[in-house]
């Protein structure tokens, strides 16, 4: 038992030690970028495991799959089926000449697979559970089917490749009883590859309105199938002449182009097929169409078959390493395209969204293809992958490898020279890992917002004060450990305008004074038909009722108005005024509907008071400082001569060219004035970023949202006369169609948040 | 009752988004959030398992899970994390899934949603209210229950198929004669009827009559042949190949008498 220990330790060190190719500056720079591509990978599958797929892909709910699964998984799978092709090939059809590329199309499908494998653990959102396809049974679906093959071929794969490592073990009996069921693994292979890398097809068969026209097809499990085997022979073909470039080797074109020659007929009765099932549906017109599809498919078509097909077809190309690496290079890209096509690319469309992926999922694809190579690498190397076969391994573990063991001085340098090596790609790898999570997406991709937050919303936190309500008002995005009495102010009402998230800060009790003495002076004119006071056809339309005031009454009721509650019980009826109005999306009555005026340029200057406070006829030179010229609004002295504080301190609104000379501008003018000059200048600095951002249906949404986003830009400078040129010919109608009636109710820009969303009141 | 259905009649919704709270509300969603995944706020979502779709001219078109009678998502999902219930309802088993999220991929209608924000995720979709139902907690669906309007009411659905069928008909001149669910891939337990044309509810203008599922099994139901039939086919081969071989090696061995014999007459055990 010990000596058997003993003697395997000592030929685990040999295969550790033991390198049967010197390491050549070729071989340390291409192990050392694959290291750094795992490196970055491997940073990306840290963050991956911690913080989720949102953070690290770009998928989305109406695409779930990506770059993933259509090239880690769907893809991966048609790469490594060189293994049952080239296993077919000499096993089975007795083509003994290509017996020396069996082993290593075995270690890249045992290898492609693992890929396989490791990269699914990493699209799957419960990856730890990525076992249960072997408790419960769902034998209704292809994907569970797919499960199954793969992790049965994944076994008979490793087995199938044992024996290369056993023949360097102290087990001679295990290395016998794999070679012995060699027929029988080599059959289940095939058998289990035929299932799964069809079934992969089948996977799609369920989504035909998902999958572009031109992807779709009933025969999708016979095209994967077809496809891979030729994916898989390009595959051997590409990795034969890559390895042989790395190691400096001789290949063996001959071998090459015969498979080649396979190769470009396989994936030509592919094309065939697959072009026929499109003539036969009629679908070849989509081709025609001048969509992005067409150009994929283009792509994909001549990439995988077309060029290798070309290529393939001249035997002097067929026998020259250039061609045989383009063209199996191209028959690769090809159909792994195709599989990224049907998995997800194909699907876009349907869904009316975008995808790309994000860096990190390359990072993680490409990290999975760079470790396996790196595992491809460590195995030609430790291994006889490419070397002959050996009959009997008596003497492996005593280090009689078919190649020259290295002269006992030798094998210290060899063995520093590993060492420095290892030191080496580790720095590249801890290099790499620091450099991706350095650029790691930070926290806010999780949190982006829609399009834009609203300038300036509010948290209310309630605080009694003296038994009284008082509410703090908090910037947004402070949390709660941040001082609530900022900015505390005696809450009259906060008032969900629209039930859009929010909030203006609303006189409620003022505003309750004047809709009761409104409210009076209605009944007082009859406008409400019956004793309980709810006509509520007087509302229903609109704000026809105030309409009916007259104005005499207006005059009356907006006298100096007492601050507090005056709830009268007879006037109770006034709350109808403004609630009990619900337009759809119960939104409250908007405060438009009584301040009908807020739309109009204002007259707040009281000339009469101006004269009396002034001192009457003395007064006029005060204000008309040039006594020859004509005393009008254009040649008096502007109010902030007088009026020095007319504007808050700290307001959004920044006075620019003339700082309030005339009679202030309305409700319209004044928010146009606030919100538009911005808009434009940040929609001409970043035309793409806020493509929309000038666009009148920006801020206005009506509830015919086309109509708006039908309207030109304003105020449109370049093509003057196409449209209105200003808001007053907008509003006349020049260019544009008007809204019939009134059937505009104003949103405010934040109807994309939800109720709640922003503003809360705790 | 037989089969659990809900009809909604688009002419009666007025888009009030009381079924969206009450869902909220009874499955403790959560928050809607603007996530990078969805496109608006307002659509369905992980916290949103039923939403309120605008279209012009006050029209609210209430989007959930169609509780499908041969649903698509249960028949490709690997390890039965979703079952279609013998009363109708689609439900969902997280301890069961996987996260392949084939199921979102195959919905004809769009309908499943994923916690992508999470390092633990889950689909996420509407299960008609099933387990509450079934332990009595409730009479029907929370966002029926809600509705102040019955534009989305709860019942049998042949019953409610009936109903819709009867609405349509003494009032022709109000509805578009279909009802939206009674044969799509196979009928759904959610049903519509609408003054205007409801395709945008899925991927495709016109989903077919025949159910989704059968697209697949067509194919699954010839594995079992296709696998022994390519394992009789390639031992056939070995057979016929590796007997030509050995009859011309003997041949060659009686002419020669010495004979070295090649590498997979060695592997082959008989």
């Amino acid at each position: 038992m010990k000596k058997s220990l003993k003697k395997l330790v000592r030929s685990l060190l040999d295969v550790a030690f033991n390198s049967s190719y010197h390491s050549t500056p070729r071989v340390r720079t291409v192990k050392g970028i694959l290291w750094f591509l795992a490196g970055l990978g491997a940073a990306v599958a840290a963050v991956r495991m911690v913080r989720g797929l949102g953070a690290t892909t770009n998928l989305t709910d109406l695409t779930p799959w990506g770059l993933w699964i259509g090239f880690d998984v769907v893809g991966g799978v048609a790469l490594a089926a060189g293994g049952f092709v080239i296993a077919a090939t000499v096993y089975i059809f007795h083509l003994h000449r290509y017996h020396p590329i069996a082993r290593p199309a075995v270690l890249t499908a045992f290898l492609g697979y693992g890929a396989v494998i490791v990269g699914l653990i990493f699209d799957l959102g419960r990856w730890w559970d990525i076992w249960h396809p072997v408790v419960y049974w769902q034998d209704h679906s292809a994907l569970f089917e797919v499960a199954w093959c793969v992790m049965l071929y994944f076994t008979v794969l490793a087995l199938e490749f044992a024996p290369t490592v056993f023949e360097k073990m102290p087990y001679p009996k295990i290395y016998r009883a794999l070679k012995a069921i060699t027929l029988p693994l080599i059959i289940l292979g095939i058998m289990l590859s035929t299932l799964h890398q069809s079934s992969l097809g089948t996977l799609f068969l369920i989504m035909p309105f998902r999958i572009y026209p031109l992807w779709y097809s009933s025969l999708l499990p016979w095209l994967f199938f077809i496809s891979a085997i030729g994916l898989g022979l390009a595959m051997v073909i590409l990795e034969s002449l890559v390895s042989s470039w790395v190691y400096q080797k001789d290949e063996d074109t001959g071998l090459l182009s015969g498979l080649a020659k396979a190769c470009a007929a396989v994936l030509g009765i592919y094309m065939a097929i697959r072009l026929g099932d499109l003539a036969y549906h009629g679908k070849l017109i989509y081709l025609t169409k001048p969509v992005w599809e067409t150009t994929d498919f283009v792509i994909e078509a001549c990439l995988s078959v077309i060029i290798p097909l070309v290529l393939f077809a001249i035997p002097k190309v067929r026998q020259s390493k250039a061609g045989l690496f383009i063209g199996s290079a191209s028959a690769v890209t090809g159909v792994v395209l195709n599989r990224i096509n049907v998995s997800g690319i194909a699907t876009i469309s349907a869904t009316k969204t975008h995808y790309f992926p994000a860096w990190t999922e390359f990072a993680i694809s490409i990290g999975i293809v760079a470790a396996a190579a790196l595992v491809f690498f460590f195995f030609v190397e430790h291994f006889s992958v490419y070397g002959q076969e050996q009959e009997t391994n008596e003497g492996a573990a005593a280090g009689d490898t078919t190649l020259p063991a290295p002269e006992p001085g030798l094998n210290v340098s060899v063995q520093s020279a590993g060492i420095r090596a290892t030191v080496l790609y580790s720095l590249i790898f801890v290099l790499s890992l620091s450099i991706g999570i350095y650029f790691m997406p930070g926290r806010d991709r999780e949190l982006r917002t829609t399009p834009v937050q609203p300038p300036e919303t509010i948290t209310a936190v309630k605080v009694s004060e003296q038994g009284r309500a008082l509410y703090g008002l908090l910037p947004a995005g402070l949390d709660d450990a941040g001082t609530p009495d900022v900015r505390r102010t005696d809450l009259r009402a906060l008032l969900l305008v629209n039930h859009n998230g929010r909030f203006v800060i609303f006189d409620h009790a003022a505003h309750q004074v004047m809709a009761e003495r409104l409210y009076a002076a209605m009944k007082e004119q009859r406008l409400l038909t019956d004793a309980a006071g709810t006509d509520t056809t007087a509302f229903s339309n609109g704000n026809t009722w105030i309409e009916k005031l007259s104005t005499t009454t207006l005059d009356a009721i907006t006298g100096p108005s007492n601050n507090g509650m005056q709830h009268a019980g007879e006037n109770s009826g006034s709350c109808e005024l403004c609630h009990h109005m619900n337009y759809p999306f119960n939104q409250a009555t908007s405060c438009r509907t009584c301040h009908r005026d807020m739309y109009l340029t204002t007259d707040i200057f009281n000339h009469d008071f101006h004269i009396a406070k002034l001192g009457n006829n003395q007064a006029c030179v005060k204000c008309h400082k040039d006594p020859n010229a004509v005393k009008s609004m254009q040649t008096a002295a502007p109010c902030t001569s007088c009026h020095r504080f007319m504007i808050a301190r700290n307001s959004l609104i920044k006075l620019q060219a003339h700082p309030l000379e005339r009679p202030a501008a309305g409700y319209k003018d004044a928010m146009h004035g606030l919100c538009r000059n911005c808009h434009e200048r940040m929609a001409a600095l970043y035309p793409k970023r806020y493509r929309d951002l000038a666009l009148c249906a920006t801020c206005h949404q009506v509830n015919n949202p086309d109509y708006l986003k039908g309207l030109p830009q304003y105020p449109h400078p370049e093509k003057a006369g196409a449209g209105p040129k200003n808001m007053a010919e907008h509003e006349a109608g020049a260019g544009t169609p008007r809204l019939a009636g009134r059937t505009t109710w104003f949103r405010p820009a934040v109807g994309q948040l939800p109720s709640g969303t922003e503003a809360q009141v705790r | 009752m037989s089969t659990w259905g809900i009809l909604t009649d688009i002419t009666k919704c007025i888009g009030c988004e009381s079924c969206v709270a009450a869902c909220k509300e009874i499955n403790k969603t959560g928050k809607d959030r603007p996530w990078r995944w969805q496109q608006n706020i307002d659509s369905l979502s992980a916290t949103r398992w039923t939403t309120i779709i605008k279209k012009p001219g006050h029209h609210f078109v209430r989007q959930q899970c169609r509780h499908c009678v041969s649903p698509a998502c249960v028949s490709v999902c690997p390890v039965g994390a979703l079952q279609k219930t013998v009363e109708g309802p689609v439900i969902y088993d997280v301890s069961r899934c996987i996260g392949c999220r084939y199921c979102m991929m195959s919905c004809p209608f769009g309908i499943p949603r994923y916690t992508w924000d999470t390092p633990t995720p889950s689909v996420s979709k509407c299960v008609m209210c099933y387990e509450k139902i079934k332990s009595g907690e409730i009479q029907q669906p929370a966002c029926t229950k809600a509705c102040p309007t019955h534009a989305t009411i709860f019942g049998d659905r042949e019953a409610l198929i009936a109903e819709a069928h009867d609405r349509i008909r003494k009032d022709p001149g109000k509805y578009i004669d279909r009802v939206w669910g009674e044969h799509e891939v196979g009928g759904t337990s959610v049903l519509y009827v609408s003054d205007i044309n409801l395709d945008f509810l899925s991927w495709d203008k016109d989903l077919p009559k025949d159910a989704l599922p059968g697209m697949v099994f067509n194919v699954l139901e010839k594995v079992p042949k296709i696998f022994l039939g390519m394992g009789a086919f390639m031992y056939g081969f070995y057979w016929i190949i590796e007997r030509r071989e050995r009859l011309s090696e003997k041949k060659k061995g009686e002419s020669d008498r010495s004979d070295l014999s090649d590498k997979p007459d060695g592997e082959k055990k008989q």
